[in-house]
């Protein structure tokens, strides 16, 4: 019997072989969302973990990754709405970068932080779809089949997005 | 302008918080699923509480049943 069927009767080497298989793919969307690889780890345990215990509401005709991954966003949306602090975690990932510490001018130090402030800002699900389409730069479908909502949603939460972005910038006193 | 505006914002906020999209897993994160699979308390339900009260309260009202049970068993 193929992989899907068997894990959708509630397989273990079946789920096995397909946690071995798209780990790492759950894992990068999830750093992408969230930013931080030691939550994006622990995130990938509990989509897979909600896999598991799903399996029998999983339809073996249609694509295990992108139910897999749906299920990874509404972990990490709910995740980015609880902490809070995702730009903190970037703060530290971008002090870790060679060649960032000391070669940027004061002025783009200081814009740098303003655009993370204004970022955390931002609510949760625009906060997914902004880092997902500006920053990861993912194409839009994937993006909108992650969330469960349409192509021109996506496109409405993204401008959405920047325009608090630039309210909240000019507020500080940054004019992007 | 608008729309380079726009481009300019977004191209600020890439510069500000960098794409992690290359960032690959550092483990192999099956061990840590299998521990978590296998340390799954069986879990109560209330109807599984309930039913083992009414056998409790049988037991107490009709102990001359014990036997009878555990020979059966």
């Amino acid at each position: 019997m193929d992989l899907l069927p068997r894990f959708a009767l509630g397989d273990k080497e079946a789920f096995e072989a397909l946690f071995r298989h798209h780990q790492g793919e759950i894992y990068r969307w999830l750093v992408c969302l969230v930013r931080d690889p030691a939550a994006a780890e622990d995130l990938t345990l509990e989509t897979f973990w909600r896999v598991y215990r799903s399996h029998a509401h999983f339809d073996p005709l249609r694509d295990f990754l992108p139910w897999a991954r749906r299920i990874a966003t509404n972990l990490a949306i709910g995740y980015l709405r609880r902490s809070g602090r995702e730009t903190n975690a970037g703060e530290e990932l971008l002090d870790a970068l060679p060649g960032r510490a000391g070669c940027d001018s004061a002025i783009q130090q200081e814009t740098r932080k303003a655009i993370r402030i204004a970022f955390a800002s931002l609510s949760a699900k625009l906060k997914a779809v902004a880092t997902l389409a500006i920053i990861e730069e993912k194409p839009y479908c994937e993006i909108a089949a992650a969330l469960g909502i349409t192509v021109p949603a996506v496109k409405s939460r993204e401008f959405r997005a920047v325009r608090i972005l630039r309210k909240k910038l000019t507020e500080m006193g940054v004019e992007p | 302008m608008n729309e380079r505006q726009d481009e300019q914002l977004r191209s600020l906020l890439r510069g500000a918080l960098p794409p992690m999209r290359e960032r690959e897993l550092r483990q192999d994160l099956w061990p840590r699923m299998l521990r978590r699979l296998d340390d799954v308390p069986s879990r109560w339900t209330w109807l599984d509480y309930a039913l083992a009260g009414v056998v409790l309260a049988g037991f107490i009202a009709y102990p001359e049943v014990i036997p009878w049970v555990l020979f059966h068993c």
